[in-house]
């Protein structure tokens, strides 16, 4: 599609949405059901200035598997490229496991984050744990293709935990839910 | 003996403490002090001050709003309210009252959730009423001030409400009561409009405008034509505001105005921030230049409240060196100050440490807080660049926003 083509479309799609009661549903409906948060800046960075490299107390992880690489106990993860929150391998969980008791938020947001392995660009779905008290270890914020909350699908400021029982923030998964189409690719 | 010897060393001391104890006057003893005994604020707070928001991450239950005199060289924590789950923070002009906006659950994390919008006395600090939110819906966001905003006089509170489909809250602030809900369908948050209403930007880059009657209910909607492109350079959602005026900055390193003044929000004409103009020195500029040469490299803005204003409708913005539009929220080690009228760049004023967050002061004395990483900030006068001093000692632990007394 031409810039002209797309900036057309979504001013029309944001027009449809807007005068339409409907539109709340087209909202939820471009909200993919995974999930994802947010918190923040200052105090993520601080863990920056261990190096990127982990967290100063907290022991390197792996995942076993040489096709996705890296210590998901460490803010530079691979799938942790839009994430904002604290890491759930951190606390009790995995990249794609909720700590013990909390409750896996189904609405989320999504990024998309490159695996050095293989090259390939995943969908990475950043389900907010919910339930348990704010884990507050490995604290991470990154923002490759975070949009701000305009695009709330595109955005990690938001503590999505939402449609669980309790909204109270545990931590931050990065689930893999797909391969990302390459936009050269014909549609 | 030994023994015998220290005792009448102990003696020898006791009489002589007597003796000194009879000859002190009476007055110098130290007054009994009354109890219970609470201090208290003036209800026109000086516009040194700063209200600093503090959702607190490692413990969101205890999130706080703090209030502190920046300009003062002692005492600077003045008082404090709880803000628990990522709450939001407002104050009043035209009455003594401060507002939170807060979650909470019946077992701590968890049980029944009730979402409060409190007011305070801004003397005593004491709770004066609240409102119940409805719906349990209120929008928990990283602190934005557009997610909690006062109407233009006043009269009602606008809570933006994410659940994820969007909505606004309005709250008759004078009666203590809801209004009503609001749906705002892809859009999000609600500046005041002057001219009544409220203002929400929206995924297809336009800006919708709410438009309410005296009452606080809905007349009708209207959206602009859509002024920014979100996926080539989106504008932040954390502008500062300038006589009515919204000056948002974009990832790309441009200013949008939009004006909040009318009955409609307006769009203006972006412009790119610049370095500052080189200042030729000497005859003819010839032996020296100062101000532009180390302005080399892509500078953009960078932060979270990345913008701030003084008296003179100057705008203040944390630039990254050699950033990218990935770095949007992660901060800079520079603030660069702009004419808004001119769209130039005036001066730069270089911090101590990287800041995500920045404040001006209002008074004559403009005071710029730059927040650290660990939670203290640095003062600076804002007009000179000159450091003052650092305020610390676990004021704050996670600050997302800090807004000057008004």
């Amino acid at each position: 599609m031409t810039k002209f083509d797309r900036l057309s479309e979504a001013a029309v799609r944001g027009l449809a949405r807007f005068t339409s009661r409907r539109g709340a549903l087209a909202t939820l409906g471009g909200l993919v059901t995974g999930g994802a948060f947010l918190p923040a800046l200052p105090v993520a960075r601080a863990a920056e200035s261990h190096g990127g490299k982990g967290y100063d107390g907290v022991a390197p992880q792996s995942t076993g598997n040489p096709m996705d690489p890296g210590d998901p106990a460490s803010c530079d993860y691979w799938r942790y490229c839009a994430i904002d929150g604290f890491l759930c391998s951190c606390c009790g969980g995995s990249p794609s496991a909720c700590p013990p008791g909390s409750e896996m938020s189904p609405i989320t947001w999504i990024g998309t984050c490159t695996n050095p392995a293989d090259g390939r660009k995943y969908i990475i779905s950043y389900n907010d744990c919910c339930g348990k008290p704010a884990c507050g270890r490995c604290l991470c914020n990154r923002n490759e293709g975070e949009k701000p909350r305009t695009r709330p699908q595109s955005n990690n400021d938001i503590n999505w935990c939402l449609g669980t029982s309790t909204a109270a923030y545990t931590c931050s998964t990065a689930v893999i839910i797909g391969l990302a189409l390459d936009e050269a690719s014909p549609k | 003996m030994a023994l015998r010897r220290e005792r009448g060393a102990l003696l020898a001391i006791c009489a002589a403490a007597l003796c000194l104890g009879l000859s002190l006057p009476v007055q110098a003893q130290l007054p009994i002090e009354p109890t219970p005994n609470v201090n208290s604020l003036p209800e026109q707070y000086p516009k040194d001050w700063i209200f600093i928001v503090d959702p607190n991450f490692f413990a969101m239950e205890g999130g706080k709003v703090v209030i502190a005199d920046i300009g003062a060289s002692v005492r600077h924590e003045k008082g404090l309210l709880s803000l628990a789950q990522f709450g939001f923070f407002a104050q009043a002009k035209t009455r003594p009252e401060l507002y939170t906006v807060e979650t909470f659950y019946s077992r701590g994390s968890r049980g029944v959730r009730t979402d409060v919008l409190t007011i305070y006395d801004k003397s005593s600090l004491r709770e004066i009423g609240e409102i119940v939110l409805p719906g349990a819906k209120r929008a928990q966001i990283l602190t934005e001030s557009g997610a909690f905003q006062l109407s233009a006089d006043e009269k009602f509170a606008y809570v933006f409400n994410f659940t994820p489909a969007a909505s606004v809250t309005v709250v008759d602030l004078v009666n203590r009561r809801i209004v009503g809900d609001i749906d705002i369908p892809g859009c999000t948050d609600a500046y005041p409009l002057g001219g009544g209403g409220f203002a929400s930007f929206c995924g297809n880059g336009a800006v919708a405008t709410t438009h309410l009657d005296a009452q606080g209910k809905l007349i009708s909607q209207s959206m602009s034509e859509p002024f920014q492109n979100i996926d080539e350079d989106p504008i932040f959602t954390r502008p500062t505001i300038i006589d009515g005026v919204g000056y948002f900055p974009s990832y790309g390193g441009r200013i949008q105005p939009i004006d909040f003044n009318g009955a409609e929000a307006v769009p203006g004409e972006a412009w790119t921030i610049e370095p500052p103009k080189k200042k030729r020195a000497g005859p003819f500029g010839l032996f020296k230049s100062k101000g532009g040469k180390s302005a080399r490299g892509k500078w953009l803005p960078s932060g979270w409240q990345l913008e701030a204003s003084d008296k003179d409708g100057l705008l203040y913005i944390l630039m990254r060196k050699n950033a990218t539009p990935d770095d949007h929220d992660t901060g800079a080690k520079e603030v660069w100050v702009i004419d808004p009228k001119t769209h130039e760049t005036i001066r730069r004023i270089k911090l101590k440490e990287e800041s995500a967050l920045i404040e001006v002061t209002k008074g004559d004395t403009p005071y710029l807080a730059a927040f650290r990483l660990d939670g203290s900030f640095d003062v600076f006068d804002a007009q000179s660049g000159k450091w003052l001093r650092r305020i610390g000692g676990q004021m704050v632990i996670t600050p997302f926003a800090a807004y000057g007394a008004e």
